[in-house]
């Protein structure tokens, strides 16, 4: 029992102990968290404005007071009863004065004036006395009297009887008493006076610290009022009473506090805060809220600089409003006006998006402003050299700009021309050359009628740069004379050449040829020739390529007629434009005088043959001009000059779309031998889908390729053979009927984009290019091009860029058959990848396709015996643009396999500049899988400019469709010729304004919310144009524009690099279409600023927004959209990022927390593991 | 080999109380470790709870006043949805701000002279201040909170610097840390922070 009592004891206490215990940690857990969070609070800033007062806030509490408790004893003694008291006032002679407080001496340019003082009141001057009054008082006054009072005293005495006896005896007696008198006084009193400014010396003192100049003058508030005490009462509340008021025996406890704080009490108010925004109501465009310049405390001790706030200190420029974001309007308007003289008349032509200028002044509207030219010494010069037409008379130079409320109109984005006319008066006055000061000329020798040609005076005008037309009166003999334009063509050679010939239908209709429609079974067949080089067989041709289109302007067998005075030299009358790029230029002028000799001859012999040499051979109608100078060929009336142009070769790469197709199901391992295209009567990949009944099924591969017996055979109505490899069969009258076993008509027409094709009824059919997805089809994007070589007009194709496919443009002879190995998709990501089909097609090297169960076939191998990625397909096009001035080929040579289906459309914009295509229509049909074959197709069988007014321009576009379907070998030569360059009239515009129909980069730089002019440099990449000079205009932040060198020396080109501030604008015009751009801003340039680039094509393009971070270059590409405005706009900003967790961050905090907490937690698993091996110990 | 023996073997009493000492220190040492561990995992938690759920904040400014004075400690709570008239602290060039969310994004924000504020265009009731000012505002009104961002300003609105200055501007969200929900400090002041 006893034992049991000590345990439930012993048990009790180590309750308790553990119980204390618990409450011990407890407190301690609570402690620890106090102190951790204490240690863990974060200091959160209101964030006031900064602060200007320098008085530290403070309010009086209790214990800026001492308390002494007085007491006093007495009655009050003091006969002044507590009144109010004195408080200071003007009266007291707080005085004023004014004194100068202006800094400033003066002098010239600063006056003292009333506003140059302050006031300060000084001593007192006032005369006046200040005046008495009497007055009666009354009051009770305390008086002693006297006066006798008789009174009746009784005596005692005592008489003879010895008795006392008593006696009464009235006595007077004197007496005095007290009593209040009432006391009428006469008082004099005075009367207060108070002292008012007058009383007062005044004086003036200037405070304002500001010099009066221009600008400023000194009002009120460059004035303080200065308050003097003067008042020597001290200030009280009142009377209070003090020990001597109180008389002795009375007692009294007062509490005296006594304000011991050194603090002056303050509460901050508004005034005390800094105001950010000046009270002026200053706005600062500079986009800095407040100044700033780095201090010591900016900056850490290591020196490395801790400040957030850019440095910056306000300048004039900060205050000066931006202009506003010009407005882009669409502009298809002409504007006139007059010189200032009246004599000249100015039409500008504006067609595209102009940017507006957003004023308020007053609404004028669009004007063209045309004013006298500064630059006349220039036009000058110029017209001297350029008198071509005669001696020159008269020189005139304008400036014109279109403006819009009185602001220049930007018109970087718009297709301008320009007319200048003389007007009547200016005629009237050339009508009489002597008011001009001229001379008539008259020839020596001869009489006027004599004269071969008469002297006229001409009116020209000229431009040098956009913004300024210069124009002359030259006077000279006008002949007519004719011009011709032929250019040495390498044609192919058609017919007994020396080659190997390969045959190539001929569907052109002056051989008798036509288009293979569905089941066409004949064909006239011409040849191309192979040389044993590989090369095709050309031969150089004397060919006419362009005639002047207007009404009457051509003659057959002349040629195109013109007017020296219209066309003095070459510049005029040279129908290739050589604004744009170069495909043909000026070797040799041949001539044929007056008309002498049959200008239709291409014999050289039948001319007189003269070297051209550009910039030194020049024309001349005055005979004296020609002879003194041989590089001058004078021009006499009906001679007939033939422009004899070499071709000029180029590699131009267009964008292309290549599909890499596959016929298996893509499960098989890379480097496999073996592909699975059909189970269960089902194809795979690009072959899927079902095959209704009656339809052909279009399917890549042949009777190898392991698909089903329905595409192998043909096993429905029509047979499938379009799809087997040199086999005769069904499809409208295939194979051994048509030309080299084609299948025409698979296809019947093109989509609205120009991307895909429809099948025929009968048959069905993957989406095979670019007009949606399809099971087995891989768009491919590192294979985006097309490259051909360009030789005057001629097209022919060179390579596939970043491809194993080149020279493409010769043959190679494979097990017999001339080949060009057009193999792209060998160069391709997919190729023998996984999820895509097997390599094969190497000789001897055999490898399967099957049905997925028993049924394999070998698949082909490549006529070169070598690997190949067969199955692809390729889609591409091009646009030329037509005039009624060309006459020059208009063809197009296939050769190759499979097929290849190409579409004539013609191309239409709107004011968007939308493109839609109109007319499609297929001009090559070469269907089908079978050799190599060829087809040749003369556009001039669709086209037909007879009908075109002399102006018409029209875009026409070419769109190739081409697959590769039966893996063995492949095929794709390909030349077409066809004019890219424009037509110039001369009777409609000014050469040098001549705006080709191509795009435009705008390129502009911002800085985000920052100041910084440090120009930033970028590099320009203009694929398509690489050879390019191309022209830009530049536009500064002060919306100064400078244009280049339209003659070349200061243009811009490929690879081309420029700089561009903060505002800077950089325009480039003239961009071939089809070209692609890639504008980089170096990163090294960059400063540490992160870069925006927001790309926005056309008025109502969408924009699209790359960013970049700090360190690397920002990049952006893209095509050049012709007709359309790119505008690509980098802004920099600051590389500033928000710290993930502020401060020194939390990361630290978390990590330690949890490393903590994993420590603890281990800990606590070792404990246990301790606590089981004693355990162990002593049970075990 | 031969073992040796001490000369004079300890007593019963001796081992006994050899024994009593050896476990008295084990079990103090348990002990101590025990509580160092709790302590250390308390210390730990209160870390995690204070920088990742619950952050504590003291402020410092007048520009909250007079709902949020110099020295007080709140409590804040990390959370995603914000809405016109919370209090809330978020990360500001390096440090830690407080304003009150005056509008979220998409909002209109307006302010006229006397500083009213109209959310889209109607007027804020504002029942926390104690006066209205338009304040340091230099963006152009009326503003509208752009997407992920929101508007704050503080309470007293003459001295706040806030989202009506482009020198602070509209909060974006990743730069919260949370919505003050407590204060714990001073002891009068102790309550929901509203």
């Amino acid at each position: 029992m006893e034992r049991v009592r000590r345990q439930a004891k012993q048990y009790l206490a180590t309750q308790r102990k553990e119980s204390r215990w618990q409450k011990v940690v407890t407190g301690l857990a609570g402690v620890v968290v106090f102190c951790t969070t204490y240690a863990l609070i974060l200091p959160a800033i209101t964030m006031t404005t900064p602060l200007q007062c320098e008085i530290p806030e403070h309010v009086h509490t209790e214990e800026c007071y001492t308390v002494e408790t007085v007491t006093r004893s007495g009655e009050p003694t003091c006969e002044l009863a507590e009144a109010q008291g004195h408080t200071h006032s003007e009266s007291c002679g707080a005085g004023e004065t004014e004194e100068l407080t202006c800094a400033l001496t003066e002098g010239e340019g600063h006056s003292h004036d009333e506003s140059c003082y302050v006031s300060l009141r000084g001593e007192l001057i006032c005369t006046e006395t200040e005046e008495t009054v009497e007055r009666e008082v009354t009051r009770e006054v305390p008086r002693e009297i006297s006066r006798e009072i008789s009174v009746d005293v009784e005596r005692e005495r005592v008489d003879e009887n010895g008795e006392t006896v008593v006696e009464t005896e009235a006595v007077t007696e004197l007496v005095t008493e007290t009593v209040m008198e009432t006391v009428t006084e006469t008082v004099t009193e005075s009367i207060p006076h108070a002292h008012s400014d007058s009383c007062y010396e005044w004086s003036e003192k200037l405070s304002c610290t500001l010099e009066e100049r221009e600008g400023h003058s000194h009002g009120e508030a460059c004035f303080e009022t200065v308050t003097r005490e003067a008042c020597t009462l001290e200030e009280r509340e009142g009377h209070s009473h003090s020990e001597s008021c109180y008389a002795e025996g009375a007692e009294e406890t007062e509490e005296l506090r006594t304000l011991t704080c050194a603090l002056e009490e303050h509460t901050h108010d508004d005034n005390c805060y800094l105001a950010l925004e000046l009270e002026e109501k200053i706005h600062y465009y500079c986009g800095f809220l407040m100044e700033h310049t780095h201090v010591e405390e900016c900056f850490f001790e290591d020196g490395e600089l801790k400040c957030n706030i850019p440095e910056h200190t306000h300048v004039e420029q900060c205050l000066e409003e931006p202009l506003p974001e010009p407005e882009a309007v669409e502009l298809q308007e002409s504007f006139t006006a007059e010189s200032e003289d009246g004599a000249v008349l100015l039409t500008l032509r504006a067609e595209g998006i102009a940017l507006v200028p957003q004023t308020e002044g007053e609404e004028t509207g669009f004007q063209l402003a045309v004013t006298q030219s500064e630059d006349m010494e220039a036009y000058d010069e110029y017209a001297s050299l350029a008198a071509e037409d005669g001696e020159v008379m008269m020189v005139g130079a304008l400036d014109y700009t279109l403006t819009y409320n009185g602001e220049a109109v930007d018109l970087t984005g718009c297709e301008v021309s320009l007319e200048v006319e003389p007007t009547q008066a200016f005629q009237e006055m050339l009508d009489s050359p002597e008011d001009l000061g001229l001379m008539t000329l008259e020839l020596e020798g001869e009489t006027a009628e004599e004269k071969s040609e008469a002297m006229e005076l001409h009116f020209k005008a000229y431009t040098q740069r956009r913004g300024t037309v210069g124009y002359s009166v030259t006077q000279g003999a006008n002949v007519v004379f004719y011009v011709q334009y032929y250019a040495w063509m390498d044609r192919l050679v058609t017919a007994n050449g020396s080659g190997t010939a390969l045959d190539v239908m001929d569907t052109s209709r002056k051989v008798g040829g036509s288009f293979p429609e569905k089941g066409a079974t004949s064909a006239v067949v011409r040849n191309i020739y192979v040389k044993a080089d590989g090369q095709v067989e050309t031969q150089r041709i004397l060919t006419e390529i362009y005639k002047r289109g207007e009404e009457g302007g051509y003659d057959p067998r002349k040629g195109s007629r013109f007017e020296y005075f219209d066309a003095p030299g070459l510049q005029y009358f040279n129908m290739v434009s050589n604004v744009q790029d170069i495909q043909y230029r000026v070797h040799e002028i041949w001539i044929q005088k007056g008309g002498q000799g049959d200008p239709t001859s291409t014999e050289a012999a039948d001319w007189l043959v003269l070297p051209y040499e550009e910039g030194v051979t020049r024309f001349t109608n005055r005979p004296e001009t020609a002879q003194a100078n041989e590089n001058y060929i004078l021009v006499e009336g009906e001679d007939v000059i033939r422009l004899i142009y070499d071709p000029q070769q180029k590699d131009e790469v267009f964008p292309a779309d290549f599909y890499d197709y596959d016929i298996s199901d893509g499960t098989h391992g890379v480097g496999a031998t073996n592909m699975i295209t059909s189970r269960d009567g089902k194809n795979f990949g690009i072959n899927g889908g079902d095959i209704p009944w009656g339809k052909a099924r279009f399917a890549f591969g042949n009777a190898n390729t392991g698909t089903t017996e329905s595409l192998k055979n043909g096993t429905d109505s029509l047979g499938n053979l379009i799809n087997q490899r040199n086999a005769s069969g069904k499809w409208p009258n295939r194979v051994d009927i048509t030309f080299k076993g084609g299948a025409y008509g698979l296809v019947k027409g093109m989509n609205e984009q120009g991307n895909d094709v429809f099948f025929d009824d009968d048959i069905v059919g993957p989406v095979l290019f670019g007009g949606g997805a399809q099971e087995g089809k891989t768009l491919l994007q590192e294979i985006d091009g097309i490259q051909f070589s360009r030789v005057g007009d001629t097209y022919t194709l060179t390579q596939i860029p970043g491809t194993v496919a080149r020279e493409l443009d010769s043959f190679r002879l494979n097990s017999g058959v001339w080949s060009n190995d057009f193999w792209p998709m060998d160069s391709a990501s997919t190729w023998g990848a996984k999820g895509h089909d097997i390599i094969f097609g190497k000789k001897d090297v055999v490898k399967r396709a099957n049905d997925g169960q028993a049924n394999a076939a070998s698949l082909p191998y490549s006529d070169d015996g070598k690997d190949h990625n067969g199955y692809f397909g390729m889609n591409f096009a091009v646009d030329f643009e037509l005039t009624k001035n060309y006459i020059g080929p208009l063809e197009y040579y296939f050769f190759g396999d499979d097929d290849m289906w190409v579409f004539l459309s013609q191309v239409e914009k709107d004011g968007d500049g939308n493109e839609t295509l109109k007319g499609s229509r297929q001009i090559v049909d070469i269907g089908g899988v079978h050799p190599s074959a060829g087809q040749y197709v003369d556009l001039w069988d669709y086209i037909s400019t007879d009908e075109w007014a002399p102006d018409t321009r029209v875009t026409y576009r070419l769109t190739f469709f081409y697959t590769e379907r039966g893996a063995s070998g492949s095929t794709c030569w390909m030349q077409y010729t066809l004019p890219t360059v424009v037509g110039v009239d001369l009777e409609t515009q000014i050469q040098d304004l001549i705006e080709q129909d191509t795009g435009t980069i705008r390129i502009e730089k911002q800085m985000g919310g920052m100041e910084d002019n440090t120009p930033f440099r970028f590099t320009l990449g203009l694929d398509g144009a690489d050879n390019y000079e191309i022209q830009y205009l530049h536009r500064d932040p002060d919306g100064q524009i400078s244009t280049s060198d339209r003659d070349g020396g200061d243009a811009i080109g490929n690879d081309g690099i420029f700089e561009l501030e903060p505002g800077e604008i950089l325009v480039i015009h003239h961009l071939p279409e089809n070209t692609r751009y890639t504008i980089t801003e170096v990163g090294e340039f960059k400063q540490g600023y992160r870069t925006e680039i927001h790309t926005v094509v056309g008025e109502n393009g969408e924009e699209k927004v790359e960013r970049f971070g700090a360190d690397v270059s920002a990049v952006t590409s893209g095509a050049v959209t012709p007709g359309k405005l790119t505008w690509v706009t980098f802004i920099n900003t600051a590389d500033y990022e928000l710290p993930a967790t502020g401060g020194s961050g939390t990361t630290l905090w978390y990590t330690m927390g949890v490393l903590t907490l994993m420590g603890a937690a281990f800990l606590m698993y070792k404990k246990k593991q301790w606590s089981q091996r004693e355990g162990e110990g002593v049970w075990g | 080999m031969k073992r040796r023996f001490p000369e004079k073997r300890p007593s019963v009493e001796v081992l006994e109380a050899e024994l009593r000492r050896e476990n008295y220190r084990k079990r103090y040492r348990s002990v101590l470790r025990n509580t160092i561990y709790t302590l250390i995992t308390v210390a730990a938690a209160a870390v995690l709870i204070a920088t990742l759920l619950l952050p504590v904040l003291q402020i410092t400014g007048t520009s909250m006043a007079p709902n949020l004075l110099e020295g007080d400690i709140v409590v804040s709570m990390n959370g995603s949805k914000y809405k016109p008239g919370d209090v809330i602290a978020f990360y500001f060039d390096n440090k830690v701000l407080v304003k009150r969310v005056i509008a979220t994004a998409g909002q209109w924000v307006d302010i006229d002279e006397n500083g009213t504020v109209y959310l889209d265009g109607e007027v804020l009731e504002e029942p926390y201040l104690q006066e209205k000012a338009l304040g340091q505002c230099n963006i152009e009104l009326p503003y509208q909170v752009p997407e992920s961002r929101i508007f704050v300003m503080g309470d007293h609105r003459s001295v706040s610097l806030d989202s009506r200055n482009t020198a602070v501007g509209c909060v974006s969200d990743e730069q919260i840390v949370g919505r003050l929900i407590f204060r714990i400090w001073p002891w009068e002041g102790i309550g929901p922070v509203g």
